[in-house]
């Protein structure tokens, strides 16, 4: 039911009501442009109390720099008055009492009244709708820098499979042929010849597992992330029996903290672990009594872990070069390895938003440091590639 | 008692002298039949082409078959031989260089009855070469031959 206010007292109550109900700013102002009536709305699109504004020219509401434009449109606008809808295509701004700008549609109406013709101005602020073009607009821009990661992957894949293939099998034709000629033609040669072979098949047999180094590690990059609560402590405690059985002889003190919890990829983060768990046994086998310490401590950045050994240690000047691929700080003869350990645990930190350091002293032993998810600070991560 | 005949599918040379001295090496009187592609192994299975008036009832024991061959792949062959009733239950490994996860999980979704990564140290091929022959010539039971219903 629709009500219909009889007397003129009802009537400004009514319309003082709705204008104060409307959610834009309503403005109203006469031919010569100033303002004659304006609803409660204006305070918060503009910063102005009502009464500030009434007898104003219209032109205090639009900014500085359009002021002139706005004089002659105002005038046009006059000689010939109709409807009209201002705003989401036009990049319309106004300007607020303290001076700053925001984007804003306007409707425009025209009535007539005693005193002459009344100009009707509802103004909406579009600063949320630009915001969130903003935002569709950054998507928009992160999903095609995604989807262009997506196809360098997808390169990537493609490489490591041809590496992985393509290199393999002449390797496994050297290897093959090279112990072909062993086996079918011992007596015919003699110890230089032999002596020969052998180097070519180690050579071989290195080769091939530099390759599946690389494939591994591209692996590590390429894989997808599940990050849950990972429980160090029993990682370190399960992959140190690993390391024991694998080295009876090797006498080691062991000292693991208890309770290390850390989010984190439970796949990736082993990996990480083994490698630098191994490190410490490889380096820390010529001690008589290898001591290797796995802990954290805590700052107000959260906290950061370590691997720490008594063994062989590295010359601090090269500690730039410990995390690169192919990289060796000792020869193959003292410690045997490809050199690839590091770059690995390295790209596993990364992927995790950590960072990894290590500090040393020649022949007294070396200590890995390492933080997951600290830089962002909330944990939270965009990470496109899983 | 079917035949003792390993089908290879292999293309290349060097490979196949390889695989073939292994297989040889470790397993006492076996027959290597030699598939340079997949439309070679289907002529083969199928006697067909070049193998036309061979019985085809006499299907190998297994085949181990690479996955990167030309005209018809591995993982093409793999399908044309789980497609075909004659000889949808023959045993099918792998044997390839590829270690990608994407080729595995292809594999066992066509089908393979196993997959097996060459190792690039002659003497780890060697031993490879030798419990795979064990295992599928003389520990499996093949599938009684399945009568093409066509």
């Amino acid at each position: 039911m629709i009500g219909i206010a009889t007397n003129t007292a009802a009537v400004d109550v009514v319309w003082r009501n709705l204008m104060g109900a409307v959610p834009d700013a309503v403005i109203v102002s006469d031919a010569s442009g100033q303002i004659v009536y304006v609803n409660t709305a204006v305070t918060r699109f503009f910063g102005y109390q009502p009464t500030d504004l009434l007898g104003q020219p219209v032109e205090i509401l639009v900014p500085r720099t359009v002021r002139g434009q706005h004089k002659s449109h105002r005038a046009a606008y006059h000689s010939e008055p109709r409807r009209r809808f201002m705003g989401f295509g036009s990049d319309l701004r106004a300007v607020r009492a303290d001076g700053s700008e925001f984007p804003v549609a306007i409707s425009l109406g025209y009535t007539t009244s005693p005193s002459g013709n009344l100009v009707i101005a509802i103004v909406q602020d579009l600063s949320d709708l630009r915001e969130r073009d903003r935002s569709i607009e950054n998507l928009t821009q992160r999903m095609v820098r995604d989807t262009k990661l997506e196809e360098v992957n997808k390169e990537l894949e493609a490489f490591s499979f041809s590496v992985s293939h393509d290199l393999r099998a002449p390797l496994r034709v050297v290897d093959g042929f090279s112990q072909v000629l062993k086996e079918d033609y011992f007596d015919k040669l003699d110890d230089y010849g032999r002596d020969c072979i052998n180097r070519i098949r180690t050579a071989a047999q290195r080769m091939g597992q530099l390759i599946d180094d690389l494939l591994n590690l591209s692996r590590i990059t390429r894989s997808d992330m599940v990050t849950t609560d990972v429980d160090l402590s029993a990682m370190t405690r399960e992959i140190v029996e690993m390391m024991m059985a694998a080295y009876p002889d090797q006498k080691v003190e062991l000292a693991i903290e208890e309770g290390m919890v850390a989010h984190g990829d439970a796949r990736l983060l082993r990996i990480a672990l083994e490698n630098l768990l191994s490190n410490a046994w490889k380096f820390s086998s010529g001690q008589p009594t290898a001591r290797i310490e796995i802990g954290r401590s805590k700052s107000t950045r959260g906290e950061t872990y370590f691997v720490r050994d008594n063994g062989a240690g590295f010359d601090m000047a090269y500690a730039d070069k410990l995390f690169g691929a192919f990289q060796r700080m000792h020869n193959a003869q003292a410690f045997p390895g490809t050199g690839i350990g590091l770059a690995t645990v390295q790209r596993i930190i990364n992927r995790h938003s950590g960072r990894v350091w290590a500090t040393s002293e020649i022949n007294k032993g070396a200590t890995f440091y390492f933080t997951l998810f600290q830089e962002a600070g909330n944990g939270i991560q965009y990470n496109p590639t899983g | 008692m079917a035949s003792s005949t390993i089908l290879l599918a292999e293309d290349n040379y060097d490979d196949e002298l390889l695989t073939v001295r292994a297989l040889n090496k470790q397993l006492d009187g076996i027959n290597i039949v030699v598939a340079h592609n997949g439309v070679e192994v289907m002529d083969y299975l199928c006697a067909t082409g070049p193998h036309e008036g061979r019985n085809r009832n006499d299907l190998p024991k297994v085949l181990l078959l690479d996955l990167k061959m030309p005209m018809m792949d591995g993982l093409a062959t793999l399908q044309k031989i789980r497609g075909t009733d004659h000889t949808r239950l023959l045993p099918v490994v792998i044997l390839t260089s590829s270690d990608e996860e994407t080729d595995q999980i292809a594999s066992y979704q066509l089908g393979a009855n196993s997959y097996v990564r060459k190792p690039v140290k002659f003497d780890d091929f060697l031993e490879a070469t030798a419990k795979l022959g064990a295992y599928w010539l003389e520990v499996n039971q093949t599938a009684p031959y399945v009568r093409a219903t066509a």
